[in-house]
């Protein structure tokens, strides 16, 4: 039951990223990357990790996708036909990206990993704790780019909407 | 799980990895890049999850979470940025965008 | 799965009963009688109304595109019905045992905006799309004021688990947390407020307003997606007042201490609370005028969000000074 989970969630992510690379419209590559992304969440959930999954559905999923859909509906203004994208030097990119996996795998077939048996429970409280503990550095650093994002993107909103 | 089922995760945040990259090389529309971008940063946190569940202090899943914050801020403000583009010349279409500009 | 079954069951029975109690209310505020023809005082008039849209065409325009068109409107149920597996239905029937309960249920009922702006874009119509970006827009903007006062509650009990959070109001009436911590009275208005957005009532229907957009995103369709977007409304609706009930009045602890105890009576409980918040709900629809676009934008992150992040932080001193 458990291998089966795995495998249909991988199926599903598998679709999704082969939508993408196939299609030319980018609506369609959004929908499907949205697909991915809840494939994606549903494997951190059996890699035990859940804060990770709920922040990736809220924030990916719910936001990023939405913003995507919603840029590319902005750039379109409406017209159907402009929705689809073509394709440079699909061959020569393939290749390279071909090689590059397969650097990748042949450093993974040639490592050497230890695994441990690690129980987790009640994972959001430890991991609530060390952001406050230790890694509070990198915590108060997120909260700055975030406020510094959200002025940069509005203030480049309001540049457009001088127009 | 065992080490069989780490490498196959490991495996397959790699092909994520490759196939964001074939995105980006390929595509032709500034949002299709952003979105092989996603791929590739998925990838990316994929194997930092599959090695935090090994971990006592789960400290690869707290860097995944940062990454995806920082993530969604790139995209935000790229996205403004492309829109800023697309009002001033019309144009959404990479290699265009090239001859178009100072 | 017990869980599944019975919310499934009770929300299908629900929407019959509630769309029967919208018009019959719309009707005594609006000083008339309402439904009275189709069985005695009009009970049979939405089992006649479901009859008629069953059987109608599923009509398919030659523009639209396809697959994003037919699927969309079961994404947006799926979204809603996704948010009901972490709630509980009683003290022995818990909701799923995620640690990350209301946290996960504010994240899938995010994902319904895909379906919406997916129906939008598909129906290669003018006032769809429109309809779908208002609604986009005000879903996105009224998810903040909502997150933020569900994390007011969560900081005062100190668990995201709804089933520890109704365990722990269990002590009769004085013990709710509206009662015991009355700092979550702004709160409980703001969560309010964020839920009639969320689910797009009046007084924030504009995606859907009748005089204006035609039908908004669901202009094109007819038949039985039609019905899906309806019923994904009205479990939106059922889902915010559950959980506002669990957060806020008790959850499925009876007021009076000791008198309705016990598995039944704690889903009668938890099912009142959440009825009456839902007749709140309809109260406010057919009283209030609707909001225009830019009031509506302007009342959530002018005034909503600040006054939320301003009791986020009354929340936490109380937590921190009257609590410990």
């Amino acid at each position: 039951m458990g291998i089966f989970i795995q495998i249909l969630l991988v199926l599903l992510t598998l679709l999704g990223v082969g939508i993408i690379v196939y299609t030319r419209n980018i609506v369609h590559a959004a929908y499907a990357l949205c697909l991915a992304l809840v494939g994606i969440a549903g494997i951190y959930v059996i890699l035990m990790s859940e804060l990770l999954a709920v922040v990736q559905i809220m924030l990916y999923a719910g936001g990023v996708v939405i913003l995507l859909a919603f840029g590319v509906m902005m750039t379109n203004r409406l017209r159907g036909d402009k929705v689809i994208s073509g394709s440079n030097n699909a061959l020569i990119g393939a290749i390279i990206s071909l090689s590059l996996f397969s650097a990748l795998a042949y450093l993974i077939s040639n490592a050497n990993f230890r695994t441990a048996n690690i129980d987790h429970n009640d994972q959001i409280r430890e991991i609530g704790i060390s952001f406050l503990t230790e890694h509070i550095v990198a915590f108060e650093l997120i909260a700055f780019v975030l406020l510094v994002a959200l002025v940069g993107a509005a203030y480049l909103a309001k540049m457009a909407g001088d127009e | 799980m065992n080490e069989e089922h780490l490498t196959y995760y490991l495996y397959f945040a790699a092909f994520l990895f490759s196939s964001g990259v074939f995105v980006v090389l390929t595509k032709r529309s500034a949002i299709f890049v952003l979105i092989g971008v996603e791929l590739m940063l998925n990838g990316a946190n994929l194997v930092l999850a599959s090695f935090s569940q090994y971990d006592h202090d789960m400290k690869g899943q707290i860097f995944a979470i940062f990454a995806i914050v920082i993530t969604v801020c790139e995209v935000s403000i790229a996205l403004a940025i492309l829109l800023n583009i697309y009002r001033k010349t019309r144009v959404s279409n990479l290699d265009e965008l090239r001859e178009v500009g100072n | 799965m017990i869980s599944f079954v019975f919310y499934l069951a009770f929300l299908l029975i629900f929407v019959v009963f509630a769309v029967y109690a919208e018009r019959k209310t719309a009707a005594f505020i609006q000083n008339r009688l309402g439904p009275m023809e189709v069985g005695p005082k009009g009970i049979l008039q939405t089992i006649a109304d479901l009859l008629k849209m069953l059987q109608k065409e599923d009509i398919r325009a030659d523009a639209v595109d396809l697959i994003p068109f037919l699927v969309a409107p079961f994404i947006v149920f799926a979204a809603v019905f996704t948010g009901y597996s972490v709630l509980p239905i009683n003290e022995v029937v818990g909701g799923s045992g995620i640690s990350a309960g209301v946290f996960f249920l504010l994240a899938v009922v995010s994902l319904d905006v895909l379906g919406i702006l997916m129906a939008g874009w598909a129906s290669n119509n003018k006032y769809s799309l429109y309809g779908a970006m208002r609604s986009v827009a005000q879903i996105v903007s009224y998810e903040v004021p909502l997150g933020i006062s569900v994390l007011c509650v969560v900081i005062i009990s100190g668990t995201l688990d709804l089933s520890q959070m109704s365990a722990n109001q269990s002590h009769g009436l004085l013990s709710w947390h509206i009662v015991n911590h009355p700092v979550l009275i702004i709160p409980f208005i703001i969560f309010f407020i964020a839920s009639l957005a969320e689910s797009n009532r009046t007084p924030f229907d504009l995606p859907e307003s009748e005089s204006e957009l035609i039908g908004g995103y669901s202009t094109e369709y007819s038949g039985f997606r039609w019905g899906m977007f309806m019923l994904a409304e009205y479990g939106m609706m059922l889902l915010l007042s559950i959980l506002g009930a669990v957060m806020f009045f008790g959850g499925w602890s009876s007021p009076i201490d000791d008198f309705g105890t016990g598995p039944i009576w704690g889903s009668i409980w938890l099912l009142s609370k959440a009825l009456i918040l839902i007749f709140v709900q309809m109260w406010v629809r057919w009283t209030l005028p609707r909001l225009r676009v830019d009031q509506l934008m302007s009342l959530s992150w002018k005034y909503l969000t600040p006054l939320s992040i301003v009791m986020l932080f009354i929340c936490a001193l109380w937590k921190l000074w009257i609590i410990s």
